[in-house]
């Protein structure tokens, strides 16, 4: 299971909004990610994927996406 | 597993403490002490501001390349939990704290250099002093929301809304505020500005009158059309919901150890009042009504010691504490009120009078319900992260 996979399946369980996601929708205009969603997401992928992201990594442009989270994880485990 | 201080912290502490003790307004007995008097005015200790970052307080956690001593945020717990308990003034703690976590730290974790080099080594001197301005009358619980708008023309942006509640607003030099780029974004559309006093359309209100915590200086402020270099935007454009999160854990570990070490205070001198005083012939603090609720205290201050060390442990490990803080948060301010409120229940009428100085701690506890996120936000908080919600 490729780590995009993984990252749409935590979604589909969340929300129904999330259905038919694909990896380059905007997750803020799905509505899928207020304050709240991100602060259980970051939970999510440092537990997940045993990173550990850095305060400067909360970076909108780091959440955009299924995409540029996949970035982030996999520029985390390099 | 060591649950133990170091011989560096401990003695690092007692340091806090001992200078605590000497210089912050040793406890007064009642209607002459400067303390009281200071409160009946609301007016700011201007003098133990200033002790205080002669000693080096408002330095602790800055390196020492911007003037600051470099202490790790256990250390900083340790110094904050020693100063809640020696001094009484808990407004000019609160002012501490709100410069020191919600200003400096934001500056160290996102600034750039410049901007370090700029405000850090006035800020740790106390010659400035910090605020962070996020909450508005319409925005409270539901912080991303602000209206407070940041719009970028001919290469500067321009600040127009206003910001309420502002601990150190009144006495301060330099405004954290945030504000949003695109509404539309929510969190992902909230930027950090850094806005100085006597900038053009930055007006600071008069203080605001609180229920407690009446020594350290609230206000509101407005901005009509303030405009801000983006060499002065902190951290990046977006970037201002992470900024926001980052101070708050640090905010509900080091200010909250503040209010364990006024409990510890609390208890000291409830369980000396307990054993003086004379009812039916014997010491009240024999009659297990009163025995039992100065057990509740201790227990509250060893489960609050117990879980603001932990997030201190983990932060100082680099490690995320949302969860941790915000049960820490959550779980030193109800005990921070509750014991508050047995301290004076077990004085009885003495305890209701302002000149025994301890209903004057219910009135400043009850804040801890409300700032650094409400209770309800920690609960949802909390909730969320087990899945719910």
């Amino acid at each position: 299971m490729t780590t995009e996979d993984i990252l749409k399946g935590y979604f589909a369980e969340k929300s129904d909004k999330a259905k038919d996601l694909t990896s380059s929708d905007s997750l803020l205009e799905k509505g899928l990610l207020d304050s709240m969603a991100l602060v259980k997401l970051i939970a999510f992928l440092e537990e997940r994927f045993g990173i550990v992201l850095g305060d400067d990594e909360f970076d909108p442009d780091n959440f955009e996406t299924i995409d540029a989270i996949a970035k982030l994880i996999e520029a985390k485990r390099s | 597993m060591d649950f133990s201080l170091s011989d560096e912290q401990a003695a690092f502490k007692k340091s806090v403490s001992d200078f605590a003790k000497k210089e912050l307004d040793p406890r007064g007995s009642g209607p002459h002490s400067a303390m009281y008097e200071r409160e009946k005015k609301g007016a700011f200790f201007e003098e133990g501001l200033k002790k205080c970052a002669e000693f080096g307080i408002l330095a602790l956690p800055i390196p020492e390349q911007y003037g600051g001593l470099g202490r790790d945020v256990i250390d900083c717990t340790l110094a904050m939990q020693a100063l809640g308990e020696a001094c009484p003034d808990s407004g000019l703690l609160f002012t501490i704290s709100s410069t020191v976590f919600t200003c400096e730290i934001p500056l160290l974790l996102f600034g750039s250099e410049e901007q370090k080099q700029r405000f850090l080594p006035r800020m740790v001197t106390g010659e400035l002093i910090g605020c962070h301005a996020m909450s508005e009358p319409e925005a409270g619980s539901d912080a991303f929301s602000i209206r407070t708008t940041a719009e970028l023309r001919d290469g500067k942006y321009y600040l127009n809304g206003s910001k309420t509640f502002i601990s150190n607003a009144p006495i301060a030099g330099l405004f954290l505020v945030f504000a949003t780029t695109d509404r539309k974004k929510g969190w992902a559309g909230v930027t950090g500005f850094l806005v100085e006093r006597g900038q053009k359309g930055l007006t600071v209100g008069k203080p605001l009158e609180k229920m407690g915590l009446k020594t350290s200086p609230t206000g509101e402020i407005t901005l009509e059309d303030v405009e801000v270099d983006p060499s002065m935007v902190l951290g990046k454009k977006g970037q201002g919901s992470a900024i926001f999160n980052a101070e708050m854990e640090w905010e509900r570990s080091c200010l909250f150890a503040i209010h364990l070490g006024t409990m510890q205070r609390q208890l000291a001198s409830t369980v000396a009042y307990v054993k003086d005083r004379k009812q039916f012939g014997q010491s009240v603090g024999s009659f297990q009504a009163v025995s039992h609720k100065i057990a509740d205290m201790r227990v509250r201050i060893e489960l609050g010691e117990l879980i603001l060390y932990k997030v201190a442990w983990m932060k100082s490990r680099g490690m995320r504490a949302s969860l941790e803080s915000a049960i820490s948060k959550l779980f030193v301010s109800e005990s921070y009120v509750q014991s508050s409120l047995d301290a004076v229940q077990l004085r009885g009428g003495y305890g209701y009078m302002s000149e025994y100085e301890v209903e004057r701690d219910v009135r400043d506890a009850i804040g801890s319900r409300i700032y650094s996120g409400t209770n309800e936000i920690q609960k949802n908080i909390i909730a969320s992260l087990l899945g719910l919600g």
